[in-house]
């Protein structure tokens, strides 16, 4: 099995005059850190459960966070998509399966570009579709929750083969 | 008995403006990192706990360092020494309980939330690597930077007791 990418990470303005320029760089910068936590390791250190008694793993925390893009997918209208809830929090943890990395990595990749889509030019102040949440609250929500699991990603990884940082 | 939070955790408003999104969001972060500590024993707060050494009462010294650093040092450019040395920050001496390590994170996150008050999320300031920084941004990676380590404190704090969550 070869071993996961290291995406290139782009840092987000520090001077931002536009609220959703800012918003929308560091959630991507937490998006592409948690893949560069998950990069250079192969199928097998992915599906780790390197912190007992935790049940977390890095692929873990990728197909839940497949899971959790779908608070974007509100705005498209669209039906939800079952592959993506099958994640959601407590079999995105569980049946973890090395042969299916390549496919939960595919899938996490096409549920951001779902939310990338469904979003795009949507004001801040939109309501999600149903639900009484502002797109500004689903974005810091989206960067609080990202960053929080890229913590347990920190310890995951540190555990896995020693490396920090990022 | 152990340590007591005594911190309200209030939910961030789901349809506010940008200035309450972001203050209300960086109050829950810093309401989890307290959180995490209720109920335990000074023994378990200052046990190191990962493969780094990293204790629940090293993030709170850490974390005051950050806030006093981003709010009160670069942004209100308050002429005060750091808290301590850099890279110390993690580091838990004998005499610094829970008592006197969450009161001073809190008497620091008092004084940050008053210069935030006070200030406009457009204001610039220079940070120490040269760049141009506004508040706004300042504000967003501090939700980032605490929800990170909240992660770190989550896999902690299972590791003492089992508890998870919040």
């Amino acid at each position: 099995m070869s071993v996961w990418e290291v995406p290139e990470r782009v840092e987000p303005p520090v001077d931002p005059v536009d609220e959703l320029a800012a918003l929308v760089g560091r959630l991507e910068f937490q998006r592409t850190t948690l893949l560069m936590k998950c990069g250079g390791l192969a199928p097998e250190q992915l599906v780790l459960r390197a912190v007992p008694p935790s049940r977390l793993s890095l692929l873990g925390l990728v197909r839940h966070l497949s899971a959790v893009e779908a608070w974007f997918h509100e705005y498209d209208g669209q039906p939800d998509h079952l592959y993506f809830w099958n994640y959601g929090t407590t079999t995105g943890f569980e049946d973890l399966d090395p042969a299916r990395a390549a496919d939960d990595l595919a899938s996490y990749q096409a549920s951001v570009a779902r939310s990338r889509a469904a979003v795009a030019g949507v004001d801040l102040d939109e309501r999600s579709p149903g639900e009484d949440y502002t797109l500004r609250w689903i974005y810091l929500h989206m960067i609080e929750e990202y960053a929080r699991h890229n913590g347990h990603a920190d310890l995951l990884r540190e555990c896995i083969d020693g490396v920090t940082g990022e | 008995m152990g340590f007591r939070a005594r911190v309200e955790r209030v939910l961030p408003g789901r349809v506010v403006g940008e200035r309450e999104a972001l203050g209300q969001q960086l109050e829950f972060q810093r309401a989890t990192l307290v959180g995490k500590l209720d109920g335990l024993e000074d023994e378990a707060l200052r046990r190191p706990m990962t493969a780094s050494g990293v204790s629940l009462l090293g993030l709170v010294k850490h974390l005051t360092a950050t806030e006093h650093g981003w709010f009160l040092k670069i942004y209100a450019g308050v002429d005060e020494p750091e808290l301590w040395p850099a890279d110390d920050d993690f580091r838990v001496g004998d005499g610094e309980t829970a008592e006197v390590l969450v009161g001073q994170y809190l008497r620091v996150c008092e004084r940050a939330r008053e210069v935030v008050a006070a200030g406009e999320l457009d204001d610039l300031v220079t940070t120490p690597s040269g760049a141009e920084a506004n508040l706004r941004a300042i504000l967003i990676h501090m939700v980032q930077e605490t929800a990170r380590h909240n992660g770190h404190a989550d896999i902690i704090r299972e590791s003492i007791d089992g508890t998870t969550g919040q």
